[in-house]
C-alpha cells in the first residue's frame, strides 16, 4: 500500500481510464456512458463484482489447522489438516470466528445478518480440491444485503447494492512449472475462510469498480475482517460485465477471472467492454464465457465456454448443522465494531474542520486516525492542570494544521521513501510513540527548536537508530534555538554595523539584502536562532541605521 | 455348550484371575483360524501378533495389580469403515485396500481408553452399500448359522479361503450354495455383516457396525445376535468413513442387551471438537447416563409400564410366515405378562424406500468424491495401463519417463474410481449424481427430504399422540437369512432394508433382538424402535423381552455351521 499514491491515483482518475482510439468515457445527465469514436454511438456498461476475501482468523474455517492465508515462503503442505487433505471419515467443524468476521463484515455494509444460514456444498473435481466438493452456501448465505458509497473523481457519489455475502472454504494451490510432467499441489490455502462478497450488477464504469474495489478492502482492513492485501491473494476478484446500448435490453455477460489487482480489474474492464463493442458493432454475437486477462497484452483472451461447465450438484452439507446466530450476538458484535470509516471521516472533518482530502488521508488506516487524535490532546490536560487550574483552559489543543502537516506530508514521504506499508509498524517506543512526537510539537510550538530542526529530529526518529527522546536528540547534538535574546541583539547590532555598504543599499530599496542580513545570523547560529526574533532585531537596527 | 458371552462376567473371571486375557484373546483367534485362516471371512484384517502380545500383556498386567479398565482384554470386532490407526481401514473397497489411517475414529479412541483389545476389522460390503456383506473386495462373509456339510466337518471345502492380506478377488470357494453333501451356505447380512457374524460365532465379544438404513439391524438378525442403533448424534460419526451423513449411525452388536447397554456407555459421549452432529444424551437439556437408566429401569419397572404400538404399515406382502408368527407371538407373550399393545399407522412408510435410496445415494456421491487418487488410496497408476497395452503391441524402447506426459488428471480419475469402485458402489454414485444434478434435483431430492420429513412425523404422533406409544415392535427384516449367490432382482435386494431405513430417516434409536430360530433353522428377529434419545427405554425393552421364558435360551444355541 502506498499511501500517498493510493490518493493520488484516485485524483489524478486513474482509474477512470478506458481512453484509447476506440472508446470513450462521457457522463451524461450524471450518469457513466461509454461513446463508440468510430460510430459515435452510446453504450453502457454493466458490471458485477464477486470479492473473495480471506478471513482474518488464526485458524481455518472448518480445521484447526494454522490459517497463513496466501503467504509464501511456508513449506508447502505443512499446514494442513485431515480436515483441510479429506481423509475418509473426518468432519469439517466450523469456526465461529470466521463467522464473527463475516457477521462484522455484514454489519460494516449495512446488510443484515440472517439469523438462520446454511453450508451447501459444490462439486467438481481438482487436484486442489481435497474433497471433490467445496462447502460454501448457496441457499441461505451469512449476509444479505448491504451497500458501498462510492465517491468518484469528479466529486458525484454512487452507491453500490450488495447481494449477498458467503462464508465459504478456499482451495489449495496447483503448482505447474516446476516439473515437466507433473502438477504439485500444496494445501495450505485449503480450507482457509473466504468472504464472497457478491455486488449487485450495479458498476456503469471501470472507475467505479477500482473505487469499490478500494473501499472494500479498506473497509475489510479497518474493522479487521481480512488483511485483503490483493497481492498475497487474500483478496481476490471476479467480474461479470456486459454492454448495451441505452434503453435496450441487458447484454450477454462474461465473466473475468481471476484478477490479481485493482489496476488489473480496471483495465481487463476497459479492453473487454471494447472487445464486445467492437464485436457487437460487427454484428457479431457476445458468446456466454470466461475469460483471463492478460496484463502484458492488455486484452482479455477465452477460457471456457458456459457448456464447458459442470453441474456443480449443490446441496445442503449433511455434516454441519444450520447456522443459527442469536440476536445478541449480532448486537455484542455490533458494539465491539467501533467506527466505520465513512463515521469516522464525517466526524473527523466535522470536528477538527479539515478538508475532505486531509481526513480521505487520515482514514487510509485506522491506526493514523488514532495517531492524529491522540497526538491532539495527548498530555494536554495534564500539563494544563499541573500549570495553571484554570479548567476553562483545560482542553487545549495542539495545532492541528502542523499535525497534519508532519503527519501526512513528511511521516508519508518517510514511509513511502523506505517502502513501508503499514504505519502501525513504526509506532512504538523505539520509533515513534505518541510521547516522542507529541514532545517534538510542543518543543518546536515553545520554540525550543525550529520546524526545520523539528522535521530533522523527527526522520532521526524514524530511522530508529536512536532510542532517546526528542529533547536529548536535541540537546546532545546542540540543536536547540537560540532564545537568549541579548546574544542575538549583539550578534544584529554588530552585523549590521560592520555591513554600512549593504545597510545603505538596503534603504534604497534592494530588497535581497535583507536576506543577505538574515543569511549571516543563521551562519552565525547555525541554523538555531529564532527566525522571527531575528526578523524583529533586524527591522529594529536597520530602522536606527535610516537617515 | 459353555459360552463365556457376557461382558460383566468374562470381565469378573478375569478380575477374579480364573480367566487369563492371553486365553480369552488367543482362543478367539484360533476359532476365527479354525478350519481354515479367516474362517467364515469375517474379517478384513486382523491386529497383527505384536501388538496383540503387547496389549494383552498390558492388559492382564492391569488386572493383576487392580488397575483394570472396564473393557480390559475384552476382543472387540470393529467394522472396517472405522478408522484406526495404523491398522487398515479400507471399507471393503479397493480404492482403500493399503489405506492406513494415522489418527483413530473416535469410536476407536474410545474403546482404547477402556483397555478394550481391537482383535480385528471386520469384513463388510463395500462402503457399507449392500444387505448382504457380498459386495466387498475382500470376499463374502458366511453365516455361521449356514447348514454345513453332512459328512464332514467343512474342512474340504474352505482350504481356498482368502485370508486377511490376500485380496485380490471377489471369488472365494463359496460358490455353490447347494453342494452335493448338503452344505448349504447363507449370507451374514449386511453391511456390518462381518461384525454380525463374528459376535454370532464368538470370534470376539462384542463388534461395532454401522448403521445407515439397516446395516447394523438386519446383519443382528440374519446372525442371531442383539444389533443396536442408538439415537442419531450420540455417538461421534468423528473417523466413521461416510456413507450418507445424515443417516449413518455407529452402533453395537453383543449377544445381550446388558453389553450393548455397557459399550453404549463407553461410546455415547459428545464429540464437539470433531462432529458438528454430535450430541449429549439428554432430557429436556439434563445431561443424562445411558447405563445409570437402563439399570434403574431394570430395577424398577416392568413391561406393564410400557405401551407397545404395531404399525400395521409393517404388514408387507413379503413377509415371511415364520417372521410374522413371530411378530404375533411376542405380542401375545407381551400381553400374557400384561404389557399394553396397541395399533398403530405410520402411513407414509411405503415412500421411506424410494427417498432412503434417493437421499443416501445422494450424500453417498457427494462423500465418496474424495476418493480420486490424489492424496491416498488406490490411484490407477500408467504402468497398469502399459502393462495392458505393452500385452498387445511389441515392445519398441525405453521411453524417458521424465519427459513421458501423463496420462492427465481427468483421466487418472476415471480410471481410478472405475477401476477401485466396485459395480454396487458405481451405481449408487451414478444414482446420487442423478439425484442432484440441476434438472432432477427438485424432483428427487427435495421430493425426498420432504418425504424423510413426513415419515418423521409419522413417529412423531405415535410416540406423543393419543397413545403415548413408548416402543414399537416390527419385525427386522422382511425373511431370514437368504443363501449365497441367489439371483435377485436388485429392486427385491432394496426391498430388504424396507423395515429398518424409517428409523434411519428419523433418527430414532432401533435395535434388533434374536429370540427364537425359524422352521428352517435360522435365526428371527423383531426389530423394537423408540423415541429419540429414549434410548435407555429402548434397552429395557429390549432386554425384558429377549429374557421372557421362551426367548432367554436362543443365546445359549451355537451356530450350526461352527458345531
Amino acid at each position: 500500500m502506498n499511501y500517498l499514491n493510493k490518493i493520488n491515483k484516485i485524483n489524478n482518475k486513474l482509474f477512470y481510464s478506458t481512453s484509447n482510439n476506440q472508446i470513450k468515457n462521457v457522463v451524461i445527465n450524471n450518469k457513466d456512458y461509454l461513446k463508440s469514436l468510430k460510430t459515435n454511438e452510446i453504450w453502457e456498461l454493466t458490471v458485477g463484482i464477486e470479492v473473495h476475501a480471506q478471513t482474518k482468523t488464526k485458524e481455518k474455517l472448518f480445521s484447526n489447522s494454522l490459517n497463513i492465508g496466501s503467504m509464501e515462503g511456508f513449506k508447502a503442505n505443512s499446514r494442513v489438516s485431515y480436515v483441510d487433505a479429506a481423509f475418509p471419515g473426518v468432519l469439517p467443524v466450523l469456526n465461529d470466528k470466521c463467522v464473527e468476521q463475516a457477521i462484522k463484515t455484514g454489519l460494516s455494509i449495512g446488510g443484515m445478518i440472517n439469523r438462520y444460514s446454511f453450508f451447501d456444498r459444490k462439486h467438481y473435481f481438482y487436484q486442489d480440491l481435497p474433497q471433490g466438493y467445496q462447502i460454501t452456501q448457496l441457499s441461505e448465505p451469512i449476509v444479505k444485503g448491504g451497500s458501498i458509497e462510492l465517491e468518484l473523481s469528479d466529486g458525484r457519489q454512487k452507491q453500490i447494492r450488495i447481494s449477498h455475502i458467503q462464508l465459504e472454504q478456499d482451495s489449495g494451490k496447483s503448482i505447474h512449472d516446476l516439473h515437466p510432467t507433473k502438477s504439485l499441489v500444496d494445501l495450505n490455502r485449503a480450507g482457509i475462510g473466504l468472504m464472497e462478497i457478491v455486488s449487485h450488477a450495479d458498476f456503469t464504469s471501470s472507475e467505479q469498480v477500482g473505487c469499490y474495489i478500494q473501499k472494500l478492502q479498506h473497509l475489510l482492513k479497518h474493522i479487521g475482517s481480512s488483511d485483503a492485501n490483493m497481492q498475497f491473494g487474500e483478496m481476490r476478484c471476479d467480474v461479470n460485465i456486459s454492454v448495451h446500448k441505452e434503453n435496450t435490453e441487458f447484454g450477454t455477460r462474461v465473466e473475468l477471472k481471476n484478477m490479481i489487482s485493482a489496476k488489473a480489474i480496471v483495465s481487463s474492464i476497459d479492453s473487454e467492454a471494447i472487445r464486445q463493442i467492437s464485436l457487437l458493432e460487427n454484428n457479431n454475437k457476445i458468446q456466454r464465457e470466461t475469460r483471463g486477462f492478460n496484463q502484458e497484452t492488455g486484452e482479455t483472451y477465452h477460457l471456457r465456454t458456459k457448456e464447458d461447465e459442470v453441474d456443480y450438484r449443490f446441496f445442503p452439507d449433511p455434516d454441519l448443522p444450520p447456522l443459527i446466530i442469536s440476536n445478541e450476538r449480532i448486537e455484542t458484535i455490533k458494539q465491539q465494531l467501533g467506527e466505520l470509516p465513512q463515521d469516522m471521516k464525517k466526524r473527523l472533518i466535522k470536528q477538527y474542520s479539515i478538508t475532505n482530502y486531509d481526513a480521505e488521508l487520515l482514514i487510509q488506516d485506522q491506526s493514523i486516525a488514532k495517531f492524529f487524535e491522540n497526538s491532539i490532546i495527548f498530555n494536554q490536560n495534564q500539563n494544563n492542570n499541573n500549570n495553571n487550574n484554570n479548567n476553562n483552559n483545560n482542553n487545549k489543543q495542539r495545532d492541528i494544521k502542523k499535525i497534519l502537516n508532519f503527519l501526512l506530508r513528511d511521516i508519508f514521504s518517510w514511509l513511502n521513501s523506505n517502502n513501508i506499508q503499514d504505519f502501525n509498524s513504526i509506532i512504538n517506543e523505539n520509533q515513534l510513540s505518541i510521547e516522542k512526537f507529541t514532545q517534538l510539537l510542543d518543543l518546536i510550538e515553545q520554540g525550543y527548536i525550529s520546524t526545520n530542526i523539528g522535521k530533522t529530529i523527527l526522520f532521526q526518529i524514524l530511522n530508529g537508530s536512536d532510542n532517546r527522546s526528542p529533547k536529548d536528540l536535541i540537546d546532545s547534538q546542540g540543536l536547540s534555538q537560540i532564545s537568549d535574546d541579548s546574544l542575538l541583539d549583539q550578534l544584529v547590532q554588530q552585523l549590521v554595523e560592520n555591513h554600512p555598504n549593504e545597510v545603505t543599499e538596503y534603504h534604497q530599496g534592494k530588497q535581497r539584502v535583507y536576506k543577505f542580513f538574515m543569511g549571516e545570523i543563521m551562519k552565525k547560529t547555525k541554523g538555531r536562532s529564532n527566525p522571527e526574533i531575528v526578523n524583529n532585531l533586524l527591522k529594529k537596527y536597520l530602522d536606527l541605521k535610516k537617515k | 455348550m459353555n459360552r463365556l458371552t457376557n461382558i460383566t462376567k468374562i470381565r469378573k473371571s478375569l478380575i477374579d484371575g480364573k480367566l487369563k486375557v492371553n486365553d480369552l484373546v488367543l482362543n478367539k483367534i484360533k476359532e476365527i483360524n479354525k478350519g481354515s485362516p479367516n474362517h467364515l471371512n469375517t474379517f478384513i484384517s486382523l491386529q497383527d501378533e505384536k501388538s496383540l502380545e503387547k496389549q494383552i500383556k498390558e492388559s492382564q498386567e492391569r488386572y493383576d495389580n487392580g488397575t483394570n479398565k472396564r473393557l480390559d482384554g475384552i476382543p472387540i470386532g470393529v467394522k472396517d469403515n472405522f478408522s484406526s490407526k495404523n491398522f487398515k481401514t479400507t471399507c471393503g473397497s479397493k480404492i482403500l485396500e493399503n489405506y492406513k489411517p494415522s489418527f483413530d475414529s473416535t469410536v476407536v479412541k474410545l474403546l482404547k481408553e477402556e483397555g478394550a483389545i481391537i482383535i480385528g476389522k471386520t469384513n463388510m460390503d463395500e462402503f457399507s452399500m449392500g444387505s448382504s456383506s457380498t459386495s466387498g473386495n475382500f470376499g463374502k462373509v458366511i453365516n455361521p448359522w449356514s447348514k454345513p456339510n453332512k459328512n464332514n466337518n467343512n474342512n474340504n471345502n474352505n482350504n481356498n479361503n482368502n485370508n486377511n492380506n490376500n485380496n485380490n478377488n471377489n471369488n472365494n470357494n463359496y460358490n455353490n450354495n447347494n453342494n452335493d453333501n448338503g452344505e448349504i451356505l447363507y449370507v451374514a447380512g449386511g453391511s456390518s455383516g462381518g461384525s454380525a457374524a463374528a459376535v454370532a460365532s464368538n470370534y470376539c465379544v462384542a463388534s461395532i457396525g454401522s448403521d445407515t438404513g439397516g446395516s447394523i439391524r438386519q446383519p443382528s438378525s440374519y446372525c442371531g445376535v442383539v444389533g443396536f442403533k442408538p439415537s442419531y448424534g450420540l455417538i461421534s460419526r468423528f473417523g466413521l468413513v461416510a456413507y450418507a451423513s445424515s443417516l449413518d449411525t455407529p452402533g453395537v452388536l453383543t449377544n445381550n442387551v446388558e453389553d450393548a447397554a455397557e459399550l453404549l456407555d463407553i461410546l455415547i459421549k459428545k464429540d464437539q471438537e470433531n462432529d458438528s452432529t454430535s450430541i449429549e444424551f439428554n432430557n429436556n437439556g439434563e445431561k443424562r447416563n445411558i447405563l445409570n437408566e437402563f439399570n434403574e429401569k431394570l430395577k424398577n419397572k416392568n413391561i406393564k409400564d410400557l405401551v407397545f404400538g404395531i404399525p400395521k404399515d409393517y404388514l408387507v406382502k413379503e413377509l415371511d410366515t415364520d417372521i410374522l408368527n413371530l411378530w404375533k407371538e411376542v405380542v401375545e407373550e407381551i400381553e400374557k405378562r400384561g404389557g399394553k399393545v396397541v395399533s398403530v399407522s405410520l402411513p407414509h412408510t411405503r415412500y421411506a424406500l424410494p427417498a432412503y435410496y434417493l437421499l443416501a445415494t445422494s450424500e453417498a456421491s457427494s462423500n465418496l468424491s474424495r476418493f480420486d487418487g490424489v492424496r491416498y488410496g488406490y490411484r490407477f497408476e500408467e504402468e497398469e495401463e502399459e502393462e495392458e497395452e505393452e500385452k498387445k503391441k511389441d515392445e519398441n524402447e525405453n521411453k524417458d519417463d521424465e519427459n513421458k506426459i501423463g496420462m492427465g488428471l481427468k483421466d487418472m480419475y476415471t480410471k481410478t474410481r472405475t477401476n477401485g469402485f466396485g459395480e454396487e458402489v458405481k451405481k449408487r454414485i451414478i444414482l446420487g449424481t442423478m439425484a442432484l444434478s440441476r434438472s432432477s434435483y427438485d424432483n428427487f431430492y427435495t421430493k425426498a427430504q420432504k418425504i424423510r420429513r413426513l415419515v418423521s412425523d409419522d413417529f412423531k404422533n405415535v410416540f406423543q399422540g393419543e397413545n403415548k406409544v413408548d416402543i414399537l415392535i416390527t419385525p427386522t427384516a422382511p425373511s431370514p437369512a437368504f443363501k449365497q449367490n441367489e439371483k435377485m432382482d436388485p429392486i427385491e435386494v432394496y426391498v430388504n432394508d424396507i423395515m429398518t431405513i424409517p428409523s434411519n430417516l428419523a433418527g430414532l434409536p432401533a435395535c434388533s433382538i434374536p429370540l427364537k430360530l425359524s422352521n428352517s433353522n435360522l435365526p428371527i428377529s423383531v426389530q423394537l424402535i423408540s423415541n429419540r434419545l429414549t434410548d435407555d427405554n429402548l434397552l429395557f425393552a429390549a432386554h425384558t423381552i429377549m429374557n421372557f421364558d421362551c426367548y432367554k435360551d436362543f443365546t445359549s444355541l451355537t451356530p450350526n455351521y461352527l458345531k
